[in-house]
């Protein structure tokens, strides 16, 4: 052992350029590994800090919506307790009923804050009984019916580090209602739910509870199934058809696992649903580092392959000299593990150094904990490394005939085949990298950059709450020069907005159209620059909007105008749509389609309303000089109206650049293992080339005697290289196009997967492979032939 | 939990088909009837037609040969399930809740009416809406002896009738306002949301309508005449049962109204909604040279609304018959009563010996069962049941089976306990017509004193019902106030 040890030892250091490849290469290898495990395995950590995670389920709806089924996690508010009372099968089932913005709270005469307010009943934490309570308890977080449950950072807000049980909250909303805290949840990091407080049912106002089996967008449902359930056909049929059983409603609903809500959610989800992610992100992911790691495997197989057998006539005399085969494999074996071990330690150290720059990369927040499963992983990727790697140069090597070793004057035992493979192999991955981090990339350039159809540039998004109060909120706003325009809106032109049924009247016959509604006010358009085909803009005032409203209310013919997009009038059909009605609103315009969605979603039939009611936001034009100065005046003109509300503002570029958040993560986490991939191709092309290089040493001297020039033997070796790498060019385009048009079709708008993005890949991988064999073949083409024919 | 999308997906769209086809017919045959009725000359009647539906003829319920066949059953014989609804109290603490509420299930809503008005609740009891408040002088409820007293002196109402009714999300009741002699036929959208009710009395506009929804039909057609009683000191005075069990005045769809008449020869009348008579039906039994001035009227048929369509049987008569209009009336059940059968000419004449004679009395459609009563050897009146000299034959049609069985109880126990309640030790049941559901449950109106009385009864302790599901009363029993009300729906 001893002796293995010591030969393993003189090999390293007898060739400190392969075993700084190989190392480099293992270090590389298993960093990626490590990185990729941690990002994965927190991916999969989602949901299950709850005991029955494995029981649990999210309610889904499938529902028609125009000639669409679709499907959402919104679902009714009845459904919970209807589910609960029908099926023995079900143990516990709740709900959380969301808002479309967040309320005011406010501790005795301290600031005010918002949060984010949910309504829920008491099986919330029968089921999710991984939230940990920091202060109360479950019994009786419902008690009271002016019990309120508060998350962690809502706490802290309100009562920095003091208790906050028992305390009393205000909020004051629509009417003043007063809550005592009975207790203080903690909110983990990897959950889709995110919540600033919970109120018990028993305060859902009439308001909120119209319809129940009508209004789902703001709810979720969840059911937790009991221990031994009997799931049958029969159950799951009537379970699916539950929502017709209580409604004339056609909707089936459908079990998401509660663990598959991060990454396997797919239908289109809204601002109830945190931090949902993709489960293709995770594949694209472990492949990258699983290439890489076979990048880095087949870089030390035939690196040790050919760095042996120059060493052929040392293992020979080790043969001769009574060296068991089996110890030989063993010594083999030894070299890749020790290898493997260093690295491995490296690897780690490194981790901990590039977290940071990792998270940032990949937006997570992922930690280093030693824990017995990383500790389990790590050594068994080690083993699993050091195995493949060492396992053919072991075989091969230690089954060499000593005779045959010693006879020949210049045992060429290096695997020409193999190193081929090899090259074709790395370069595939490499031209594959390079491929797809480039499409990444021009689809990230082409969404961020396409023209949306508005002008959003220096516009300042700032939710203000107002509603009735926008009006003079804005008016004061356009006071001051450096302000260029405001507009007041539901949410920002990129959140969409509510879906919705009209009834239309085309020339007698009775249909139904669906579309997106966005409440606006008159100068939207104005602000945004939307660019009006027919009609007019709204021009509608308030006084105006509430004569209407009233109308309505003594059920009179009434009236709202609203303005259509391109999509729409195309799906009413009208000849001429101005004077139409849909619904109860006249058409007044219609403007050119613009995005006001993220470019995942196609352009959709909109409709622009204008109802004071539901104004919730102000969108501001501000002088690109003077950001600072305008944001300030903002601020303090906000303050005026509304002075306990904290103020918060984000430029519309920064929330479209938040909309692709997913997408600019997998850019960079793609680019940089694409790095990864072409050093490691570099640094196996390196070993390769010095070592055909060497074995041509005395060729390339005769050569050099016989007047061949510098250039012609650099050409020659080239060429030998080349042509495996235009092979893996051949065979890593048509997967790297097959991948990625697969990945495209998550856009409903999308860059061309153009030609040259693959050429460019087989391009940068050639030339990298030129310039790593044409530096070897130089250094040794400059040599004085003199000394080439010496070397042997 | 897996279940396959594409199937689902699959099952919506042929679902929506059959709704959507559905829908299209009714608006078609609608559309049809309200382009033909539009053409109609004045005066013009169409021929009433008694016409039997040669794919579903009716049902005849053999009453005659089936007196023998007496079995025992209990509440679970019939119904799986039972579900109490505790109905939120309403906001506006100014009405009542002092009498029971009679309740209308839409596929959304449960609609609650009784003389203080019309409320919406969710299906799980949540007070959704008011859609009218009534107002009423010289009109008084007796809670004790469960009955309800107008005095004609002070009368005056703007108010509402206690029955509903509904076509898919519409929901149709009668409003009158006996000040301006307003009387009409209410509907209201329910798809669209409800804008809560305005009800400040406006001086100068007394003609405002103080309930929700647009006027359907105008009952007096333009002619309104303040109400004007002809005995002003006169009072008529009704059991709440049987104040709702009447149905005055129902549209079985937007372009016609009926009403059904005991007295005089005919016994229906279809309108269409400017009042003109479309069809009128006489009575196939008429009283002739029927002179005396007492008389008996111990049956006052029935009638009944079932997924929008109006059934009735006329008093004393033995067909039950569904209404298609504007002039169509089909017989649904007859009942064979043999030698038992009472003409309306005897039945009516106090002095003839009903001894032996069946008269039809409750009748109660539901899903798979029809629940129905009889009365027999004398008229039903308080006399009668004192001496018990009357009896009440209880018995139940099994749909399916089409079998007729009589049910084993006391029938001079006019208590009507039929259903012993097995299911959880709870009330007995016996349906009324007027509360079966759109799904053909059977709902029954409590309070939350009568819960309370009941899970303390001995009859409730010593019941052998499931533990479970005696827990589950108690605990309701224990969660309500005396004046809660309650729905309890029979499955």
């Amino acid at each position: 052992m001893h002796y293995s040890f010591k030969i393993i030892l003189r090999l390293i250091l007898k060739k400190p350029v392969l075993s700084i490849i190989n190392f480099t290469g293992f270090t590389i290898g298993i960093l990626a590994s490590l990185l990729i495990y941690l990002w994965v395995y927190d991916q999969s950590t989602f949901e299950k800090f709850h005991s029955d995670y494995n029981r649990i389920y999210r309610v889904l709806t499938l529902s028609k919506q125009g000639e669409d089924i679709i499907k959402s996690a919104a679902s009714y508010q009845p459904i919970a307790e209807t589910m609960k009372k029908d099926y023995p099968q079900i143990e516990a089932a709740t709900y959380l009923y969301g808002s479309s913005e967040d309320s005011p709270l406010q501790f005795e005469n301290g600031k005010k804050i918002e949060a984010r307010k949910f309504y829920t009943n008491t099986d919330f934490f029968r089921i999710f009984d991984g939230f940990e309570f920091l202060e109360g308890n479950a019994e009786n977080a419902f008690k009271h019916k002016s019990n309120i449950v508060l998350s962690e950072k809502v706490a802290r807000k309100l009562f920095g580090n003091s208790p906050a049980l028992g305390k009393k909250i205000v909020s004051d909303k629509y009417s003043e209602n007063i809550y005592t805290v009975s207790a203080v949840l903690k909110i983990p990091r990897n959950t889709h739910i995110d919540f600033g407080y919970l109120l018990s049912e028993d305060n859902l106002s009439l308001h909120h509870s119209t319809n129940s089996w009508r209004d789902s967008y703001w709810i979720r449902t969840y059911i937790k199934l009991s221990a031994n359930a009997e799931i049958d056909s029969l159950f799951l049929n009537r379970i699916s058809n539950h929502v017709s059983r209580y409604s004339n409603r056609t909707d089936k609903l459908m079990f998401q696992p509660l663990s598959e809500i991060h990454l396997h959610s797919d239908y289109t989800t809204n601002m109830l649903d945190n931090k949902i992610s993709n489960y293709k992100y995770v594949v694209i992911f472990s492949a990258l580092a699983l290439l890489i790691l076979i990048m880095v495997i087949l870089n030390f197989t035939i690196l040790s392959t050919v760095s042996y057998s120059e060493q052929a006539k040392e293992i020979g005399i080790q043969k001769v000299n009574g060296a068991k085969r089996h110890s030989l494999l063993l010594q083999f074996m030894m070299n890749s593990f020790l290898q493997t071990f260093v690295a491995a330690f490296f690897a780690i150290a490194l981790a901990f150094v590039l977290l940071p720059k990792f998270n940032q990369l990949t937006g997570q927040q992922l930690q280093i904990n030693l824990s017995m499963q990383l500790i389990t992983y790590l050594f068994l990727l080690i083993v699993f490394t050091a195995i493949t790697a060492g396992l053919y140069p072991s075989i091969y090597l230690s089954k060499l005939n000593p005779v045959q070793i010693l006879k020949a004057k210049n045992y060429n035992g290096g695997n020409i085949g193999l190193m081929n493979l090899l090259i074709v192999i790395q370069f595939a991955i490499a031209i594959f990298s390079i491929s797809v981090s480039g499409v990444f990339m021009k689809q990230f350039h082409f969404i961020t950059t396409k023209d949306l159809g508005i002008n959003h540039s220096n516009m300042l998004v700032v939710p203000t709450g107002l509603w009735y109060d926008s009006n003079s909120f804005k008016n004061e706003l356009l006071q001051n020069p450096n302000i260029l325009s405001a507009s007041a809106s539901t949410y920002a032109p990129m959140y969409g907005g509510f879906r919705s049924n009209f009834v239309i009247d085309n020339n007698g016959a009775k249909d139904s159209i669906q579309a997106v509604i966005l409440h606006v006010d008159d100068e939207f358009a104005k602000n945004y620059e939307l660019k009006l085909t027919k009609g007019k803009f709204l021009n509608m005032n308030y006084s105006t909007y509430w004569e209407e409203m009233k109308k309505k209310s003594d059920d009179h013919t009434f009236s709202f105008p609203v303005v259509i997009n391109e999509s729409a009038e195309k799906l009413l059909g009208f000849e001429d749509p101005i004077g139409q009605r849909i619904g109860d609103n006249e058409i007044v315009g219609v403007v050119k389609d613009f995005h006001f969605k993220s470019l995942h979603h196609r352009i959709e039939p909109l409709v622009l309303m204008n109802s004071p009611e539901n104004i919730m936001t102000m969108n501001i034009r501000v002088s690109k000089h003077k950001r600072k100065e305008s944001i300030a005046f903002i601020r303090d003109t906000y303050k005026k109206h509304r002075e306990d509300r904290e103020f918060s503002f984000q430029f519309f570029d920064d929330l479209l650049k938040a909309e692709y958040r997913n997408e600019n993560h997998l850019k960079n986490t793609t680019k940089a293992f694409t790095i990864l991939s072409i050093i490691i191709s570099i640094l196996g092309m390196l070993g390769i080339a010095g070592f055909v290089v060497r074995q041509k040493t005395k060729e390339i001297g005769i050569r050099k005697t016989n007047g061949a020039k510098t250039y012609e033997i650099i050409q020659m070796l080239n060429l030998k290289f080349l042509k495996w790498v235009i092979v893996a060019f051949i065979l890593a385009c048509p997967i790297a196009w097959y991948v990625m048009n697969i990945w495209l079709q998550n856009f409903a708008y999308k860059t061309e997967l153009n030609w040259w993005v693959f050429a460019l890949s087989g391009i940068i991988a050639i030339g990298i492979a030129i310039i790593t064999v044409s530096w070897q073949s130089w250094r040794t083409a400059k040599r004085n032939p003199v000394e080439s024919l010496r070397y042997e | 939990m897996k279940l396959n999308e594409n199937d689902l997906a699959q099952k919506i769209l042929s679902e929506e088909e059959i709704l959507a086809q559905k829908e299209e017919l009714r608006l078609k045959k609608e559309q049809e009837l309200a382009d033909s009725l539009a053409k109609l000359p004045k005066g013009f009647r169409f021929d009433a037609k008694r016409k039997i539906d040669e794919k579903n003829p009716p049902i005849i319920i053999d009453v005659a040969n089936r007196l023998d066949s007496i079995k025992y059953f209990k509440l679970s014989d019939v119904a799986q399930s039972i579900q109490y609804i505790k109905m939120q109290n309403l906001p506006d603490t100014s009405i009542s809740n002092n009498m029971l509420y009679k309740y209308h299930m839409t596929d959304k809503y449960i609609v609650a009416s009784n003389i203080y008005g019309i409320h919406l609740f969710t299906k799980n009891g949540k007070y959704q809406n008011t859609i009218i408040k009534n107002s009423w002088s010289g009109m008084k409820y007796e809670k004790k002896k469960d009955w309800i007293n107008f005095y004609f002196s002070n009368f005056g109402a703007i108010a509402a009738g206690i029955t509903v009714w509904s076509q898919g999300d519409n929901l149709y009741y009668s409003y009158q306002n006996t000040y301006t002699g307003q009387n009409y036929i209410m509907e209201v959208d329910c798809s669209k949301e409800l804008v809560a009710l305005n009800t400040t009395f406006e001086p100068e506009n007394q003609r405002k309508i103080m309930g929700m929804g647009k006027l359907s039909v105008d009952l007096n057609h333009g002619h309104d005449r303040p109400f004007k009683a002809r005995h002003p000191n006169g009072m008529n005075t009704f059991k709440r049962e049987n104040y709702y069990d009447k149905i005055n005045i129902f549209s079985p769809d937007k372009n016609t109204y009926l009403s059904q008449f005991n007295y005089g020869k005919d016994m229906l009348q279809i309108f269409n909604t400017r009042g003109e008579t479309l069809s009128s039906f006489k009575k196939l039994e008429q009283l002739k040279n029927f002179k005396q001035r007492g008389f008996r009227m111990f049956d006052r048929g029935n009638s009944y609304e079932l997924n929008g369509n109006y059934f009735f049987r006329t008093n004393y008569n033995d067909t039950i018959f569904k209404v298609i209009p504007p002039n169509i009336i089909q017989p649904k059940y007859v009942f064979h009563l043999g030698n038992h059968k009472v003409s309306i000419q005897n039945a009516m004449n106090s002095s003839f010996d009903l001894t032996g004679k069946i008269t039809p009395y409750e009748w109660a459609d539901a899903k798979y069962y029809i629940f129905m009563s009889f009365i027999k050897d004398n008229n039903l009146c308080p006399n009668s049941k004192q001496d018990k000299s009357v009896k009440l034959h209880y018995a139940i049609y099994d749909k399916q089976n089409e079998s007729l069985q009589f049910i084993k109880y006391n029938p001079t126990d006019y208590t009507v306990n039929v259903l012993q309640n097995d299911i959880d030790g709870g009330f007995s049941v016996w349906p009324k017509s007027y509360m079966i559901n759109r799904k053909g449950e059977i709902m029954i109106a409590l309070s939350g004193e009568d819960i309370k009385k009941k899970v303390s009864s001995d009859e409730f302790k010593n019941s052998t019902a499931p533990a479970v599901n005696k827990q589950k009363l108690t605990e309701l029993a224990a969660n309500c106030k005396n004046d809660d009300q309650v729905l309890m729906l029979v499955k």
